[in-house]
């Protein structure tokens, strides 16, 4: 490991740090220790001060830099990639960390392309081996498997982090110095134009906007399962969400489905039937409030975020469930 | 084949068939078979460029990187409809690196000229969704993910996306790059018969990436099955009513329901 500087995109929604944001603070721990690098959260939008703040009390971070520019809201995947690459050229960090959000995987790969970086996606551990080299943890084939992807000593290197993979950072006791830092957005990073946008839901309800979800996984075996899920849904007074895989299998539309190729839900409550976890399914609802998970398989990662779960045959513990519910 | 209409390249994974992965219970490795199936969105991406086929015109050429058993989802490629399949020959070289995949193909698309390039927004076997970024930005093109809808008039695409809360709508002027994330209303197409047989008579071409590829500076383990830990109230062996009440306590003490 280079003691090159750790640069973290700070990314916010709605003038808050994203959980993932702070989690990823955390996950710079282990390289830091090796390292002594310093760890620099970068702040992009248009009125940040108040995100800036948030970022700056958090432990383990030496120094905010705020980016503000009129092209970076709302998102788009061109002006954030100038703006990450060009602050990226100024700081000269050894180590990218990027949130695998739903924005971040837009433009964090075109980063890295950019830069010559290399990369890799949906981290769910960081950690450097004895030789000094940087070892990703990422989860594979459907959240079934973990590979370890090992990246020899100086490379530079982008890895975007998982949800919910590590635990948010604490407060500090002194806070980081915030400094502004100009960046150059060409005009061939601007050439995709916004021409409308709408809420999802449009008004109803939907998955975006439900305080309350019960989604279905591939453990419910196949599209007419999905009934125990939406009587559940019913008994809760909640919205009905899927995984990708059961979008992928045209069991669901695509209106239901959450995560990286989905939407981004944050409920109070987020019950997770028979979904596995996959960090792509994690991008979209790590941030709710409180997740219970019902799945035959113990191992099943959504089990390390949930807040309860049953390990158990859902086709079991769900209709019980529901009578229960109704009673 | 019309000759006015915009060029249009489709990249194409083959990826491992969900089916063909096993866990061993107690060792946890991961054994993934030789099948090969046409990624999801990938298929969404070819149905995309060829809506734009029937519509303006436009030639389509699929391309996909890979083993062997490439050339099985690149026929179908062609039965479903594309104009050409371009095999690239990486051997057995697994392990390249996502920039390094992406200069390769940026390398051919460049070679046979295009106005449009089509790829899945993301893969179902490895799921990093690096390779279509990274192919625009070294084509020093504007990329537009989460597509839903295109639309094309003259020179100008109207994109409608799926962004993160939001159904947006996009312009961008050809050429440009695109990452499908179901394409019309989640329709795939499907092989005919007929478009089979035409397929293998016509057959893809196969380009050969001579020498290795990779930097070596990044290296992957094989898969393994892995234990996670749980931080939350977790019930095992507990009878589903049990389980259920318990449950509900627990919403209940949470003011959840």
């Amino acid at each position: 490991m280079s003691a090159n500087p750790i640069l973290i995109v700070g990314e916010h929604l709605n003038g808050v740090p994203r959980a993932v944001s702070l989690e990823m603070i955390a996950a710079t721990r282990q390289v830091v220790a090796n390292s002594g690098a310093e760890v620099v959260v970068a702040v992009f939008g248009a009125n940040v001060a108040e995100v800036a703040a948030a970022f700056a009390a958090a432990e383990g971070v030496d120094q905010v830099l705020t980016v503000s520019h009129d092209a970076l809201v709302p998102f788009l995947a061109g002006p954030w990639t100038a703006a990450v690459s060009d602050l990226a050229r100024q700081v000269n960090p050894g180590l990218i960390l990027v949130p695998a959000s739903i924005t971040g995987r837009d433009y964090a790969a075109r980063v890295a392309a950019r830069l010559g970086m290399a990369m890799a996606s949906d981290a769910i551990a960081l950690d450097v081996n004895d030789a000094g080299d940087l070892v990703v943890t990422r989860a594979v084939l459907g959240a079934r498997a973990h590979t370890l992807v090992t990246v020899a000593g100086q490379a530079p290197l982008l890895v975007t982090i998982a949800p919910g993979a590590f635990a948010a950072s604490h407060a500090a006791t002194t806070p980081a110095p915030i400094d502004a830092r100009e960046v150059a957005i060409d005009d061939t990073d601007q050439r995709v134009r916004l021409v409308s946008s709408v809420n999802h839901t449009g008004g109803a309800k939907g998955i975006t906007e439900a305080e309350r979800i019960v989604a279905g996984g591939r453990g419910l075996g196949k599209a007419e399962n999905f009934a125990l899920v939406e009587e559940l849904a019913v008994a809760m007074k909640a919205a009905v969400g899927a995984s990708g895989a059961t979008v992928g299998a045209g069991w669901r539309s695509h209106a239901d489905q959450v995560g990286s190729t989905g939407h981004a839900v944050s409920p109070a409550l987020y019950v997770a039937v028979g979904i596995s976890g996959a960090p792509q399914h994690l991008v979209g609802m790590a941030d709710s409030e409180w997740v219970v998970a019902i799945n035959r398989d113990p191992q099943a990662p959504m089990f390390a975020i949930a807040d309860f779960g049953i390990v158990g045959d859902l086709f079991d513990v769900v209709p019980e469930l529901t009578r229960q519910l109704r009673q | 084949m019309r000759e006015e209409g915009p060029r249009i390249a489709v990249l194409i994974k083959a990826v491992v068939d969900p089916t063909a992965v096993t866990i061993d219970g107690t060792s946890g490795i991961v054994t993934v078979g030789p099948e090969r199936v046409l990624n999801t969105y990938d298929a969404y991406g070819l149905a995309t460029a060829i809506d734009l086929k029937e519509q303006h015109g436009a030639t389509v050429t699929a391309m996909a990187a890979g083993p062997v058993a490439t050339q099985d989802v690149l026929l179908r490629s062609l039965a479903i409809g594309a104009d050409l399949a371009i095999w690239l020959d990486t051997g057995d070289q697994h392990q390249l690196e996502s920039l390094e995949l992406a200069r390769l193909l940026a390398g051919l698309i460049t070679d046979r000229g295009f106005d449009l390039v089509i790829a899945g927004q993301s893969t179902e076997d490895y799921e990093s969704g690096q390779t279509g970024p990274q192919v625009a930005e070294l084509l020093g093109l504007p990329h537009v993910s989460l597509v839903t809808q295109v639309d094309l008039e003259g020179r100008e695409l109207t994109i409608n996306r799926d962004a993160e809360g939001t159904k947006d709508v996009v312009a961008v002027d050809l050429p440009a790059m695109l990452m499908v994330l179901t394409g019309r209303n989640g329709e795939q197409r499907y092989p005919t018969l007929r478009g089979m047989m035409t397929a293998r008579k016509q057959g893809v071409e196969r380009v050969s990436v001579a020498g290795p590829q990779t930097s070596g500076r990044m290296t992957w383990s094989e898969p393994r099955a892995v234990q996670r830990e749980a931080h939350g109230e977790i019930l095992s062996d507990v009878p589903p009513a049990e389980a259920a009440s318990r449950l509900i306590v627990w919403l209940k003490e949470k003011r959840l329901i």
